[in-house]
């Protein structure tokens, strides 16, 4: 088995990327403020969705503590993009107040992609 | 009787967002922890449109800032400087566009769609975002080049 583990760091922001020969995991941890997200997350999932292509992805946003309006459009396009490579993209949420609007909206998008599943998750506690 | 939990001015800078998002944890760190973020998202997205859109005026040189409770309700007014007659003219389209639709969570996914067939749109989600998730009603008033923003919720 290969893997390999990427970290991208923006701020508070951090994206960890475990990969191995048959799946990846892009984790989402901190908080995501930035005043143009787009700036730093466009290019990674770019990358991303070149070096992942075919491998079933989980995007896991349940460790995520803040982000704001701003991240929410580079968010879905990445969702959107992993889609349309073909991956099979399971999306993790928490059950926390704040990520169950998202939950919401993302299971309202993904109706119109065909490879999203949407789970969620028990908070941890504490968060 | 109005409680004031929190009031500062803050200069038009990105930096100090984070900042006042945790003042306002703190501030209602005995409040239900929805509540709680939910006030901290609002004042949050209210700050960094003050910082992207406003600028110094005679009347508000920073961004004025206050967290209140009153008659059982917590208030976050939000006051900034502008001068740009079209984005004080789309903002009140937009406040008004919020308080009249009935449905807040499609007033969002709408916009969101918007949003992701125009790609090169920036944002402009966060007061959407302040009505469907933070479940805030907004207000909007513009005196003396100074937009004020006030969005309330029925207090914890």
């Amino acid at each position: 088995m290969t893997d390999r583990n990427l970290n991208f760091k923006n701020d508070a922001l951090t994206i960890v990327v475990l990969q191995s020969d048959d799946r990846a995991t892009i984790r989402w941890m901190g908080e995501s403020d930035a005043r143009n997200p787009g700036e730093f997350l466009n290019p990674i999932f770019s990358q991303l969705v070149k070096e992942l292509q075919g491998l079933p992805i989980a995007v896991d946003f349940s460790a995520l503590e803040y982000m704001n309006s701003a991240t929410v459009s580079p968010l879905i396009k990445c969702v959107k993009s992993f889609d349309g490579a073909g991956s099979a993209v399971q999306v993790i949420f928490s059950d926390v107040d704040w990520q169950r609007t998202h939950v919401q909206c993302m299971r309202t998008i993904a109706r119109t992609l065909k490879h999203v599943t949407i789970e969620v998750r028990p908070a941890r506690k504490g968060a | 009787m109005t409680h004031v939990l929190l009031e500062t001015t803050l200069p038009h800078a990105w930096q100090h967002i984070r900042a006042i998002r945790k003042s306002v944890g703190d501030a209602l760190a005995e409040a239900d922890p929805g509540f709680r973020t939910a006030a901290a998202m609002v004042a949050s997205e209210l700050v960094e449109n003050a910082v992207k859109y406003g600028e110094a005026v005679p009347a508000a040189p920073g961004i004025h800032f206050a967290l209140l409770e009153a008659g059982g309700q917590l208030r976050i007014e939000v006051s900034n400087g502008c001068t740009d007659g079209d984005g004080v003219h789309e903002l009140q389209a937009r406040v008004k566009e919020i308080a009249r639709a009935p449905d807040k969570a499609a007033l969002y996914m709408a916009r969101l769609e918007a949003l992701l067939a125009r790609p090169d749109e920036s944002g402009k989600l966060g007061l959407y975002r302040i009505a469907f998730e933070g479940k805030f009603d907004l207000q909007w008033s513009y005196r003396n080049a100074v937009v004020t923003m006030t969005a309330t919720r029925a207090d914890r």
